[in-house]
Formats: structure tokens, C-alpha cells, sequence
């Protein structure tokens, strides 16, 4: 257990995650895994995994990789909260010492978040539909594509986004000005019909509905214009989000405090032996 | 005319960093404070100025970030740390790694990112200015760090105390930047997180910065070790960030 929350092993674990973080930036080049981590992005990585994954076996035994060494780091965590951190809090104790200890117990839930979003829910990110195509949801659910109104250049629709961001600018083109219309329903009965634009998702019963951008289905014809649709749906995307931004204002106390304190008594007696 | 007045702010803030890292470091008597204010009054009439062209703050691609780095590194180099001496250095570092930043347009192109629609939008404005608030702040960390090689003990001691103080700020900073940017993602794609190189990279960065903040009694108590260990992080992550700029198609 000692082994296990010693500084070391953490400065070890960190570095190992941060090499292989350093291999996936490397390995996600369109030439080599790039479209494998598409793919990756547009479902539950759970149903990637079971699925699609295994086409191309490089990108799921990085993603295995990571989640090995995430697992170390939680384990050295865990450990370092319960025999460093956790036996230092009495009541009365130094409040910088409470707020070590939550802003990592704060760091677990974020981690968990994180875990729970590649596994719960439904993904379907890149759902390319063209007006009258309509899709199967989860729950019994349909989605319908009734109309597209897009009134900007559709020459330049398909570019990349690299490439997008130069020619899709403020006056070329306008955000409210273009927008999708949508029908949810089951079984034939409607249950939402209503306007998308980016950046102005919809909630329909526990899907989240997001427009994400316009397509042309053929380079031929490029004034037949479709739409790149999200459905999403996480039961703790909202505790993800709280967790994170009682982790961020925890930071920022921490910061705050630490500056107040001064100088930590290992530093005070290193700098005394500097002195003397 | 502003395209002009932008010139002239460039090349002053190219000469007026250099002079005033020469007068903090070598310089007697409090003309080193002088040169400081002035640093910052043009770093500030740079970012102004390339507001004024944009009519959007500077938020993304080489020079928009260099600049922006020029004055948050300005603004908190003037800030007291507590030794004189040990302030002095650390002054000079930043005005000479803000000479170093301007220097790179002397090579490179000072073109402006397009006005992408995206840049409208409140989420996505905060999120830029968060990232290069968080960098600068990294930034500012490493060179407190490498000022306290050139200082005696208590200079030494003052320096990396400042330096760990900051390495926690900008953290903050970051995580806070790191939450708009989730929410942006959110809006627009439908999940918050992706797994792309910026994803990664920005994980990547936090990790960098917290093996900083855990290293061993023994180590910690070695300062060129600490200050080798606090410096790595800021430098690297901007070294990688200007870069990832130049390299934008």
C-alpha cells in the first residue's frame, strides 16, 4: 500500500499516461489511425469496441492501453487519498489539507464521468441524412429530416474543418439564417417537429438533438444540401458537468489558499538549512 | 491607419521588451519599473489595436497568441514576488522570452485567423482566452522557476514558491477553460468530449503540470531538480502550442 500512494509511483504513472497520450497524438494522422479515431467519435465507445472497432485493431489496443494506465493512476489515487490524505483530516485541520482531499476525491467523480459517457446512453455523432430520409432511434423513436435551408455558398460545403474555417466566415456564413427541420416520432405518432440550427440543439424526451453542420451528398450536385446531425443521450452528462465545475472553483480555492499559506514546513526547513 | 498604427506597435514591443530585460538585469536604480509600465502600455495598444482590425478579441493562430502571451506576460512580471533581486530577474526573463515571441514574426507570417462564424459565439471566445490565459500563466510559472537559478537562497526560495503559486493558478485557469470548451463542444457536436490531437494534447498538458506538483520530499528539496521540474511544463506546453500555430495550415 505504501508502494502504492508513494509520490514515485504517481510521477511514474503520470509519466506513462503522458507517453501514450504523446502515441495517440502521433497515431491520429489521417495515414495512419486517423479515420479508426473517427470512428471512435461517433458512437458509445462501448459500441465501438463490440463492433467496428476490431476492423482495424491498432486504435482499440491504444484505447485498451489508455484505459490500463488511467487504471494504474486511479489505483495510486485511491491509495494515496486513503494513506496520505484522508488520515491527515481531524476536525480543526488546516483547511488546504481539506481542500488536497477533495480535489481529489472531485478528480475521481470527473474520471467517472468520463468512464460513464464511453459506456451509458446512446451516441450517434455524423448521422448524415437528406431531406425525406428519416432514422431509427433508441426507445422506438424515428427521426425524420423534412427540410433543409441553408443560404450560403453551397460550393464550399464539403470542405475540412481546417480548411472550413477560412472560407466559413461571420459574413459568408450566417448561423440563425440556416437551419434544419425535423419530425420525432414513434409509431407514427409526431412527438417534436421544430427547427435545428448550430448551436441550438433540441431535447426530445431524453435525446439531445444537435445540428452540427450542412453536407452535399455529391460533389455533382452541390445545391442538394443535407445535414451532419448528433443524437446523444447520457444520464450523467449532468453530474459530469457539476462534478467539473466544483473541481474547477476547488482549484482555484486550493490556489488561493496555497498562496495565502506561504511556504510548505518541508520548504521552510529546506530553505533554513539553505540559510544557515 | 490601423494597419499601420498595428506596425509600429509590433516594432516597439520588439525593442522595448529587449531594453527592458537589459535595464532588469543589468541596470541599477528603479528604470527597469519605467521600461516595465511602458512594455505593457504597447503590448496593451497591440492587443487593442488588433481588436480594433478583428472587431473580435485576438483568440487563435501564431501572432494573435504571441501577443497576447506579450501582454499577460507584461502585466504579471510587474507584480511584486517579495525579493528585489529575484523580481528583477524574473522581470527581465519575461520581457526576453516576450522579445523571443515577437522576434518569431520577424521570420514568420503576421496574419490574422479569418473571422470564422464560430468565433461569435460567447463559448467559444472565453474558451480561446482561457487556453492562452492558462499558457501565459504556465508561461510565467517556468521562468520564476529558471529566475531562481540566477538568484542567492532566499531569492531562490521566493522565486519557487511564486512559481508553484502559479503553476495552481493557471491550472485553474485551464480546468476553467477546459469546462467552456466541454460546453462549446456540447452545443455544437452533441458530446463534449472527442477524441482528436487537441483533446489529447490538452489532457496531455494537465498531466504535465500535475507530475510538477507531486514530485518526492527528496527531490523537491534539490532546487534545480524543482526548478527544472517547474519550468518544463510552461515551456514545453508553449513551445508545443506556438508551434501547433506555425503548423496551421
Amino acid at each position: 500500500m505504501q508502494r502504492l500512494s508513494s509520490l514515485k509511483f504517481t510521477l511514474g504513472s503520470l509519466a506513462g499516461l503522458m507517453i501514450w497520450l504523446g502515441l495517440g497524438v502521433f497515431l491520429l494522422q489521417p495515414n495512419l489511425l486517423g479515420p479508426s479515431f473517427q470512428e471512435m467519435n461517433r458512437v458509445l465507445i462501448l459500441d465501438w469496441m463490440l463492433g467496428s472497432a476490431w476492423d482495424q485493431p491498432w486504435a482499440p489496443i491504444w484505447f485498451l492501453g489508455l484505459c490500463l494506465g488511467v487504471g494504474v493512476m486511479l489505483l495510486n489515487l485511491g491509495a494515496c487519498t486513503l494513506t496520505r490524505l484522508l488520515p491527515r483530516l481531524r476536525p480543526g485541520n488546516r483547511l488546504r489539507g481539506w481542500l488536497l482531499t477533495l480535489v481529489h476525491l472531485v478528480m475521481l467523480v470527473v474520471l467517472m464521468g468520463h468512464g460513464a459517457e464511453m459506456v451509458l446512453g446512446h451516441k450517434q455523432e455524423e448521422l448524415r441524412l437528406v431531406p425525406g430520409q428519416a432514422t431509427a432511434l433508441p426507445g422506438g423513436l424515428s427521426l425524420r429530416l423534412e427540410r433543409v435551408r441553408f443560404t450560403s455558398d453551397p460550393s464550399v460545403i464539403n470542405l475540412p474543418y481546417r480548411r472550413a474555417r477560412w472560407v466559413w466566415t461571420s459574413s459568408a456564413f450566417h448561423r440563425r439564417e440556416n437551419w434544419v427541420q425535423v419530425r420525432v416520432s414513434r409509431e407514427g405518432q409526431e412527438l417534436w417537429h421544430g427547427k435545428l440550427r448550430i448551436l441550438e440543439p433540441a431535447k426530445v424526451e431524453s435525446q439531445r438533438l444537435t445540428l452540427a453542420g450542412f453536407f452535399a451528398p455529391s460533389e455533382a450536385k452541390k445545391n442538394q444540401v443535407g445535414a451532419r446531425l448528433a443524437v446523444v443521450y447520457n444520464p450523467l452528462t449532468t453530474l459530469f458537468f457539476v462534478a467539473y465545475g466544483a473541481w474547477v472553483v476547488l482549484y482555484a480555492i486550493l490556489a488561493v489558499v496555497t498562496w495565502r499559506s506561504g511556504p510548505s514546513s518541508q520548504n521552510n526547513g529546506q530553505t533554513r538549512r539553505q540559510l544557515g | 491607419m490601423l494597419t499601420s498604427l498595428l506596425d509600429w506597435f509590433y516594432w516597439s514591443c520588439l525593442l522595448a521588451t529587449a531594453a527592458a530585460g537589459a535595464l532588469a538585469w543589468w541596470g541599477t536604480g528603479r528604470w527597469w519599473r519605467v521600461a516595465g509600465w511602458l512594455v505593457l502600455a504597447l503590448a496593451l495598444g497591440q492587443a487593442v489595436t488588433t481588436a480594433l482590425i478583428l472587431h473580435r478579441p485576438p483568440l487563435a493562430g501564431a501572432y494573435e497568441s504571441a501577443l497576447v502571451f506579450l501582454l499577460w506576460l507584461s502585466a504579471l512580471v510587474l507584480l511584486p514576488c517579495g525579493d528585489r533581486t529575484a523580481q528583477r530577474r524574473l522581470a527581465a526573463l519575461g520581457w526576453w522570452t516576450g522579445c523571443v515571441l515577437m522576434a518569431l514574426f520577424l521570420v514568420g507570417s503576421r496574419r490574422f485567423y479569418p473571422d470564422w462564424y464560430m468565433y461569435q459565439y460567447i463559448w467559444s471566445r472565453l474558451f480561446f482566452s482561457l487556453r492562452m490565459a492558462a499558457n501565459a500563466t504556465w508561461l510565467y510559472a517556468a521562468l520564476a522557476a529558471l529566475a531562481s537559478l540566477a538568484v542567492d537562497a532566499a531569492g531562490r526560495h521566493c522565486l519557487l514558491r511564486w512559481s508553484r503559486n502559479f503553476l495552481l493558478v493557471g491550472t485553474a485557469v485551464f480546468l476553467a477553460g477546459e469546462f467552456v470548451g466541454f460546453t462549446w463542444r456540447m452545443q455544437w457536436m452533441g458530446d463534449y468530449w472527442c477524441w482528436n490531437a487537441n483533446f489529447l494534447e490538452a489532457t496531455l498538458f494537465f498531466l504535465l503540470v500535475t507530475a510538477a506538483a507531486h514530485l518526492p520530499p527528496a527531490w523537491a528539496a534539490r532546487p534545480r531538480l524543482r526548478a527544472a521540474a517547474q519550468a518544463v511544463p510552461g515551456l514545453l506546453i508553449v513551445t508545443l502550442f506556438m508551434t501547433h500555430m506555425f503548423m496551421e495550415p
